[in-house]
C-alpha cells in the first residue's frame, strides 16, 4: 500500500491551527484521509473513518495531540493513530505529511514514523 | 468525555488484596481496564453471565438494523485479559456478603462457587421495567406471560435476536410485523427509527406533549419527534397502560389486524393491537445484591463523589450508581467511564480526573443528537426564570440545530444539538473552563465554536 510519491494536497494557509483537511479518496488513491493541523502546530495525517463507526475524523475536535470522534467521542493519539478512549478498541493508520514551502505533502500508505 | 487521553503515569502500587467486579459490561471493564493502567497489581476478577464485554448503544441501531453484527460490539476480546491478567468469570453472583471494613467480603456465584474479595465493585447496570400483563387463560404463556416472546424489552444482546425473530415471523406472512413501541424517551425513539427502517408498522406510544423536553430542550425535542410521523411512524398521545395477551400468535397469518395477539391498552381505554410490544419505558437499577450486602439505597447504590458506597470497601458505578447530591440517576454510556475511571483512581490510590458535565447522543432517522449538562430550564416554550436560552441555526446548513442554556452568571449550564456535534465538543470545555461566553455570538454561525471554547 506504501506509495513513494507524495500527493500535494493543499497549502498550509489552507489549512489553520485546529483544523482539518479531508483528502478524498480520489486523490490519495486508498482511502479518505484527513491531515490535521494540531496546536504544536505540526500536521498529522490519519485515516478519515473513525474505527468505531461511519464518523469523518476531519469533523472532529482537535485538541492538544488528540482528535476526538465527532460521534461518540473516542479520542485517537494523532501521532501514532493509537484509539485513547472507548467506544473505539481499534488504533488507526497514521500517514506521513510534510511541509514543502507553501506545499502540504501526503504520502498515502506510508506510516508517519517511517 | 473528560476521561480522554491514557491514564498517564502508573501510580505507587498500593497493597490490596483482590478486586471483585460484578457486571463486565462498560462501566465494570473500564474499572479493570483503569485499574491495570494505574499499574495496579492485585488480582482482578470480572463477573457476568453474559461473558466479554460488549457495547450496548448500538443494539438499538447498527445491531437491530443489520449494520453491525453481533462481534463487532466487543470492548474487548479473551486476549486482553489474559494480557492483562484480569480474569474473567461467566456467572452470575447470587450473593453479597460484606465482613467489616477491610475484612474479607463473600460472593457466591450461581454455580455456587464462592470467591473473597477485598474490594467489592458493583457494577450490575439496570433491568428494563415491564409493563403490566393481562392474558387469556388460553394463551400459550398463561403461566409465565413475561416469558411470553410478543413481549419485548431492549437491554442485551439476545433481545435484538428476539425483536428480529418477530419481524421475520411476520415477513414471512407477507405483510409487515406491527410493532407497539412503548414509550418515546431515547430508546423508544431509537427504536421507532430502526423499525421503520427494517420495514415494520409502527404504533409509539409517546404520552402526551413532546418527550424528552427536558433532556433535549423544548425547540430541539419537537424537531425530533416530529421525525416519526414524518417517518410513517403512529404516534399515540398516550401512555400505555398495559398489555393483553391473546392466544392467537403472531405465527397465525392474518390481515385481520386485530387477530395479531397482542393489544396495548391506553389509560383512557382504547386497545391497540399489535404483532408484538417492546417496551421502552425506563430502567431500574439492578441494587438486589447491594440491598443484601446491607448498603444505603434510594433508586441506585447511593455513591459519593468517589463512586464509594456507604461501605468502605464497596464501589457502584455506571447504571446502577446514584450521587448521593444527585437530583436522579444517570444512565448514559459516558456516565459510565467517567464513574468507573473514578472508581479506578481510588482503588488504585491515584488522583481521579474531575468528571465532566453528564453527556450523551442519539442516533435515530439517519440524524445525530447529543445533549450536555442540564437542558431543563429550556424544556418549556419559554426559559425558566434565571436562564437565557439561545439557539445557532445556519441558512446553509438547515439539518443543523443547536440550543445552549444559560445561568443568570451567564455561565453555560447546558447545551444540545443535531447534527452539530461540535457545539457540544465546545460547550464541555466552556462548562468545564468556566468560561463566560456571549449569547449573540453562541447563536451566531459565523463564529467558530473553537474560537467560543478557547
Ligand atoms: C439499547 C440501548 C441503547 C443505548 N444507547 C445509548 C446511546 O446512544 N448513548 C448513550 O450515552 N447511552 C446509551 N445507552 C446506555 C448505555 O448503554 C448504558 O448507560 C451503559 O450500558 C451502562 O453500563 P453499565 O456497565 O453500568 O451497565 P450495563 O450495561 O447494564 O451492564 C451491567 C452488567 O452487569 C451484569 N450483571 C447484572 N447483575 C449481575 C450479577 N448479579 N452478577 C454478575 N453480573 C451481573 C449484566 O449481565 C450486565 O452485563 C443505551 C443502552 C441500551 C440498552
Ligand atoms: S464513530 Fe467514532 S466514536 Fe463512534
Amino acid at each position: 500500500m506504501s506509495s513513494v510519491d507524495p500527493i500535494r494536497v493543499g497549502s498550509v494557509s489552507e489549512v489553520p491551527e485546529g483544523e482539518a483537511l479531508l483528502v478524498p479518496a480520489a486523490t490519495t488513491g486508498t482511502v479518505p484521509i484527513t491531515v490535521f493541523h494540531a496546536e504544536d502546530g505540526e500536521f498529522y495525517a490519519l485515516d478519515d473513518r473513525c474505527t468505531h463507526g461511519a464518523a469523518s475524523l476531519a469533523e472532529g475536535w482537535i485538541e492538544d495531540d488528540q482528535i476526538e470522534c465527532p460521534l461518540h467521542g473516542a479520542a485517537f493519539c494523532l501521532r501514532t493513530g493509537a484509539a485513547l478512549t472507548l467506544p473505539a478498541t481499534v488504533d488507526t493508520r497514521t500517514h506521513r505529511v510534510e511541509v514543502d514551502g507553501e506545499d502540504l505533502l501526503l504520502y498515502p500508505g506510508t506510516p508517519a514514523s517511517s | 468525555m473528560s476521561s480522554a487521553g491514557p491514564v498517564a503515569q502508573p501510580d505507587a502500587d498500593p497493597v490490596t488484596g483482590p478486586v471483585m467486579i460484578v457486571g463486565g459490561s462498560v462501566a465494570g471493564y473500564t474499572v479493570a481496564s483503569r485499574l491495570r493502567q494505574h499499574g495496579f497489581t492485585a488480582p482482578i476478577t470480572l463477573i457476568d453471565p453474559e461473558g466479554l464485554p460488549y457495547e450496548r448503544p448500538p443494539l438499538s441501531k447498527q445491531l437491530l438494523l443489520g449494520e453491525t453484527g453481533p462481534e463487532d460490539l466487543a470492548l474487548a476480546g479473551t486476549s486482553w485479559f489474559t494480557e492483562h491478567e484480569v480474569e474473567l468469570v461467566h456467572a452470575r453472583v447470587e450473593s453479597l456478603r460484606l465482613g467489616p471494613a477491610g475484612a474479607e467480603h463473600t460472593l457466591t456465584l450461581d454455580d455456587g462457587a464462592e470467591l473473597t474479595a477485598a474490594t467489592v465493585v458493583l457494577a450490575t447496570g439496570a433491568t428494563p421495567i415491564s409493563l403490566g400483563i393481562e392474558v387469556d387463560d388460553d394463551a400459550p404463556s398463561a403461566n409465565d406471560p413475561s416469558a411470553d416472546p410478543r413481549v419485548l424489552t431492549l437491554r442485551h444482546r439476545d433481545d435484538v435476536t428476539a425483536l428480529r425473530q418477530i419481524l421475520d415471523a411476520a415477513h414471512h406472512t407477507g405483510r409487515p410485523a406491527r410493532i407497539a413501541v412503548v414509550g418515546a424517551g431515547v430508546l423508544g425513539a431509537e427504536l421507532a427509527s430502526s423499525l421503520t427502517e427494517l420495514g415494520a408498522e409502527v404504533v409509539l406510544f409517546a404520552g402526551p406533549g413532546i418527550p424528552a423536553s427536558a433532556l433535549f430542550g423544548r425547540r430541539i425535542a419537537a424537531r425530533l419527534h416530529a421525525q416519526h410521523t414524518d417517518h410513517g411512524v403512529h404516534v399515540f398521545p398516550e401512555y400505555a397502560g398495559s398489555v393483553r395477551l391473546h392466544s392467537s400468535s403472531n405465527t397465525k397469518p392474518s390481515s385481520d389486524p386485530t387477530s395479531t395477539g397482542v393489544e396495548v391498552l391506553t389509560l383512557s381505554g382504547a386497545a391497540v393491537p399489535a404483532d408484538a410490544v417492546i417496551s421502552a419505558i425506563g430502567i431500574s437499577p439492578n441494587t438486589w445484591l447491594a440491598e443484601e450486602g446491607g448498603l444505603e439505597l434510594a433508586d441506585g447504590i447511593i455513591v459519593d463523589a468517589d463512586q464509594r458506597a456507604s461501605h468502605p470497601d464497596v464501589f457502584a458505578v455506571g447504571d446502577v450508581a446514584r450521587h448521593e447530591q444527585a437530583p436522579r440517576r444517570t444512565e448514559h454510556w459516558q456516565h459510565a467511564i467517567d464513574t468507573a475511571t473514578t472508581a479506578a483512581a481510588v482503588i488504585a490510590e491515584a488522583t481521579p480526573p474531575s468528571p465532566g458535565p453528564e453527556w450523551f447522543w442519539s442516533d435515530r432517522y439517519g440524524v445525530h443528537v447529543e445533549a450536555i449538562g442540564s437542558l431543563r430550564a429550556a424544556a418549556a416554550d419559554h426559559p425558566a426564570t434565571g436562564y437565557t436560552v439561545v439557539h445557532r441555526e445556519d441558512p446553509a446548513h438547515p439539518e443543523k440545530l443547536a440550543t445552549f442554556v444559560l445561568d443568570d452568571a451567564g455561565l453555560l449550564v447546558g447545551a444540545a444539538s443535531i447534527d452539530d456535534p461540535l457545539a457540544v465538543r465546545a460547550a464541555r470545555r466552556i462548562i468545564q473552563r468556566g468560561l463566560v461566553v456571549d449569547p449573540d455570538q453562541l447563536a451566531d454561525p459565523e463564529v467558530s465554536y473553537k474560537a467560543l471554547a478557547r
